[in-house]
């Protein structure tokens, strides 16, 4: 019970909801996805063991490990033999266009359904993608 | 009105066997008295007793349930809510012991004439009335008192009792109400409304009435393990507690420690079953003498009364006992390993200690009597193997209840039931007698060896599922709290 | 080939004319937790029960560690852990005394695991049983659960009566055991917050049938609701693969499927000539609609 106490003591990194609709380790994926690519987390940053964060967050630990094997199957985690898991140096993700591209896919589709309900045109729609892709870079 | 009958009728229902045993001895009843018209001179072989029988079975299923079942439909406190619930018991199970009462002397005078005076004698019909309300009354309010913790009430009921008893022995004081101008009946009868009155005030006016309780200690030497909480200090993991095994699931199965409390719990309602019946047999003695000469030998029939409460005494708590045992056993099939054979063997012995220790102050108070009382010449060296295989029998019932009451359970009861009486009815007066003694005595041997053969091929397939733990039972006694 | 902890082969249970289980076939292999989801009455308790070997199936067979659970040798026994859903305990004793008496029937006792656990979770150990509180008795048959440290541990509705902070510690110490990845926990429960958390797979027993069986998260990401607006009115028959519920009227229909991949939804825009919405569903939502 200490070392789990102890462990809480450090802030928490994540907001993990299990009874929102999205699966606990799509969550995790996200945000990790997110954090990396605003700089959140820098490469070598090492993530908390599978343990802890199943005893910081209270869910089930082979949720969290499937979370941490995809984002190593991605590239944007690293495996160390022994010590925890870090944030890789390499922040490109990989794969060709088209399967990067096919990742967006539901939140384009999603975009354009309401773009449709709030009767948008296209070319609106457009230059505010091209503006906030500009201030992300 | 409408409300009270249908829970007179409820508490007369309560149970599947007191279904069973209400249309058995009601058949048997009617029965008798066709037999008595048809051909009155085989009343006596047949008649008699086949409504003797009934009569018994009908105080079986109403008036010994009667106290349990009051109890255990007045125990949830969600009955404050409903206006005049207690009101309406308390009306409904004073109907159901007046009805009981009618109906048993009904009958008997129905069958008098038919029999032969010197064998029965001559009751009047308002001595038998009272005294048949009264030893139902007694019984209600005994078994209510036992079966809980109203401690107040048993005292009551048994200073009642007491007073009945010291009425009837002492003459000086019967002088002093002959006096008065009462006759016997006159004063049982007040005395039967003061006990209830005493009773119906503390059931309205109790705030809440606990269920069924054996006894409220361990009465144990149970290694207290106070420490356990604080001493993490242990690096061993396995850690050996000072409690055998065999302690242990017996614990488990029986919840208290040793069986001593549950003997010491019950002397004091033995004593006083003892005095009750000892004070209703010389009312109904005295009834049929109206001379007021009490024949020498009646002490002879009072130990056959003695030992006839011992049967329904300890057996019903022996069963009862069986009962609790097998559906406790559950989780003890997967924390202590045994297989379902091994723990059969295990609640069997169990049980069989349960017998020895619920039937030993009943026990020793039989041989008290047996010894100061004088007793006639006659068959009586039998009347123990009468009083202790019915006892056996109920033993197994109670064990090979596992499948809920089945046909096959209902029948065993009822066999169980009809051996007590008939091998009672069997044992004091031979020249009288249905059938030969032996013959009851072997047919006990017989039912409890093959009572046993099916509790263990029950248990061998036991299905805990069907066979559940319960927290609330139904009625009668539960060692466990 | 790791042996299945927990299996089933068309298993079926009935009590008395009444069918309460009818052909369960399952497999758990060990390192799993898993909730039972279902209604009242739906049959989790004699599932649970049955498994344990409390009751035979009427029908097929179930087994425990490949052993068959009606016969269960000592051995299995001894490495599974069970709570039932009213505790049997035995109210006459004080916490403390029930603990070394369940210690006394086992023959390996983690004393001071259980030690730390009465003190966290404040197990009152000096009161007897009757005079504690149901959530209070409900976490001592816990741990009466717990310290054999069973590989296999069934509990069946072990939360129902703990407070918000009680639970929270249960179902941290129910994660603790699971982070050991050869134990197996089973628990039945209706509260469905804390089964996503702590469960990875999940059972949903309906009308004594398993209605699902499989991992939370393809459940959560499988079944989903489709919001279909058409241009025109939509015929009847919608040719939705994997449908649980649907109600249609004139252009718009609200459908929920099961087996839900996210490329049907360009097929069905096309061929229905439809807006498509798809909406993700929580667990809770899921469990409704599939008792619709």
């Amino acid at each position: 019970m200490d070392d789990r106490s102890r462990a809480r003591s450090a802030p928490r990194l994540f907001i993990l909801q299990p009874a929102s609709v999205v699966p606990i380790y799509r969550q995790l994926i996200d945000q990790v996805r997110r954090m990396v690519a605003s700089g959140q987390l820098p490469p070598g940053t090492a993530l908390p063991s599978v343990r802890e964060m199943a005893a910081e967050y209270t869910v089930n630990p082979t949720t969290i490990s499937k979370a941490y094997s995809l984002l190593e199957a991605e590239g944007l985690l690293q495996r160390n033999r022994g010590k925890p898991m870090t944030i890789s140096a390499r922040r490109r993700a990989n794969g060709t266009v088209a399967q990067r591209l096919k990742q967006v896919q539901p939140h384009v589709e999603a975009l354009v359904l309401a773009a449709r309900q709030l009767d948008l045109r296209e070319e609106d729609l457009a230059a505010l993608i091209r503006k906030q892709m500009g201030e992300d870079t | 009105m409408k409300g009270v009958v249908r829970i007179a009728v409820l508490l007369c229902s309560y149970l599947a066997i007191q279904r069973w045993l209400l249309l058995i001895g009601l058949g048997l009843i009617a029965a008798g008295q066709i037999f008595c018209f048809a051909d009155p001179r085989a009343a006596i072989q047949f008649g008699g007793p086949a409504v003797l029988m009934g009569l018994a079975l009908l105080f079986m299923a109403v008036a010994l349930p009667l106290g349990p079942t009051l109890r255990s439909i007045s125990a949830p406190r969600t009955l404050l809510l409903i206006p005049d619930a207690r009101v309406r018991s308390l009306l409904a199970s004073a109907l159901v012991v007046l009805a009981l009462a009618a109906f048993v002397t009904g009958n008997i005078i129905l069958l008098t004439p038919r029999l032969p005076s010197n064998v029965w004698g001559r009751m009047r019909p308002d001595t038998l009335f009272v005294w048949a309300l009264d030893a139902e009354m007694v019984a209600t309010l005994y078994f209510f008192c036992l079966t809980g913790r109203s401690a107040g009430g048993l005292l009551a009921v048994i200073a009642i009792g007491g007073v009945v008893g010291v009425e009837r022995l002492w003459p000086l004081l019967k002088a002093h109400i002959a006096a008065s101008g009462m006759s016997p009946s006159e004063l049982l009868l007040l005395l039967t409304a003061g006990a209830w009155s005493v009773f119906a005030f503390w059931y309205l006016s109790a705030r809440s009435i606990s269920l069924t309780s054996w006894d409220r200690r361990t009465g144990g030497r149970l290694t207290p393990d106070r420490d356990l909480a604080t001493s993490v200090s242990g690096s061993k993991v396995e850690t050996r507690i000072g409690l055998s095994r065999a302690a242990a699931m017996r614990v488990q199965l029986l919840g208290v420690y040793s069986t001593a409390p549950i003997a010491k719990a019950l002397l004091v309602p033995c004593l006083f079953v003892a005095v009750l019946f000892f004070a209703v047999l010389v009312g109904i003695v005295e009834g049929r003498h109206p001379a007021g000469r009490l024949p020498a030998n009646f002490t002879g029939v009072y130990l056959f009364f003695l030992f006839f409460t011992f049967t329904i005494a300890v057996g019903l708590s022996t069963a009862a006992a069986a009962w609790v045992i097998a559906r406790r056993s559950r989780l003890l099939w997967l924390q202590s390993g045994c297989t379902r054979n091994e723990l059969f063997d295990v609640c069997e012995r169990l049980a069989w200690r349960c017998l020895g220790v619920i039937g030993a102050p009943m026990g020793v108070l039989c041989v008290a009597a047996w010894i100061c009382l004088p007793h006639p010449a006659g068959d009586w060296p039998r009347l123990p193997v009468a009083a202790l295989a019915p006892c056996v029998c109920a033993l197994y019932v109670g064990l090979m209840n596992v499948q809920g009451w089945r046909f096959i359970d209902v029948v065993a009861a009822v066999l169980t039931i009809l051996l007590g009486l008939g091998s009672f009815m069997a044992t004091p007066r031979p020249p009288h007698a249905v059938l030969a003694p032996w013959v009851f005595a072997a047919a006990g041997a017989l039912a409890a060896i093959g009572l046993r053969a099916l509790a263990q091929r029950r248990w061998r397939r036991i299905d805990w599922l069907v066979c559940k733990p319960q927290r609330y039972p139904s009625g009668l006694l539960r060692p466990v709290a | 080939m790791t042996e299945s902890v927990v299996s089933a082969r068309h298993l079926g249970k009935t009590i008395q004319d009444r069918v309460i289980l009818h052909d369960i076939s399952l497999d758990l292999p060990p390192g799993n937790v898993v909730g039972v989801l279902g209604k009242n009455g739906a049959g989790k308790t004699t599932l649970l029960e049955t498994l344990l070997g409390f009751s035979r199936p009427t029908t097929g067979s179930s087994a425990l560690f490949g052993e068959d659970s009606f016969t269960l040798p000592a051995a299995i026994k001894r490495r599974i852990g069970f709570v039932p859903q009213q505790d049997e305990l035995v109210s006459t004793l004080t916490g403390g005394q029930q603990l070394s008496l369940t210690a006394a029937l086992h023959r390996r006792w983690n004393r001071p695991l259980i030690a730390g656990l009465c003190a966290a979770w404040e197990v009152p150990t000096a009161r007897r049983i009757q005079a504690l509180s149901p959530g209070e008795r409900q976490k001592l048959s816990t741990l009466l659960a717990l310290g054999h440290e069973p590989e296999l541990l069934i509990l069946d509705e072990p939360a129902s009566s703990l407070d918000p902070i009680a639970r929270r510690q249960f179902l941290q110490q129910i994660l603790e055991i699971a982070s050991a990845q050869t134990r197996t926990i089973l628990f039945s429960t209706h509260i469905v917050s804390d089964l996503e958390r702590v469960a990875n797979r999940i059972w949903i027993v309906r009308d004594g049938t398993l209605a699902w069986q499989g991992d939370l998260d393809a459940l959560k990401e499988s079944v989903v609701r489709l919001n279909i607006h058409g241009r025109t009115a939509l015929p009847e028959h919608l040719d939705i693969p994997d449908i649980v519920s649907c109600r249609a009227d004139g252009a718009r229909a609200t459908v929920v499927v099961s087996g839900w991949d996210d490329s049907q939804a360009r097929d069905i825009t096309q061929r229905l000539d439809a807006d498509v919405e798809v909406e993700s569903l929580s667990l809770e939502d899921i469990f409704v609609e599939l008792h619709r």
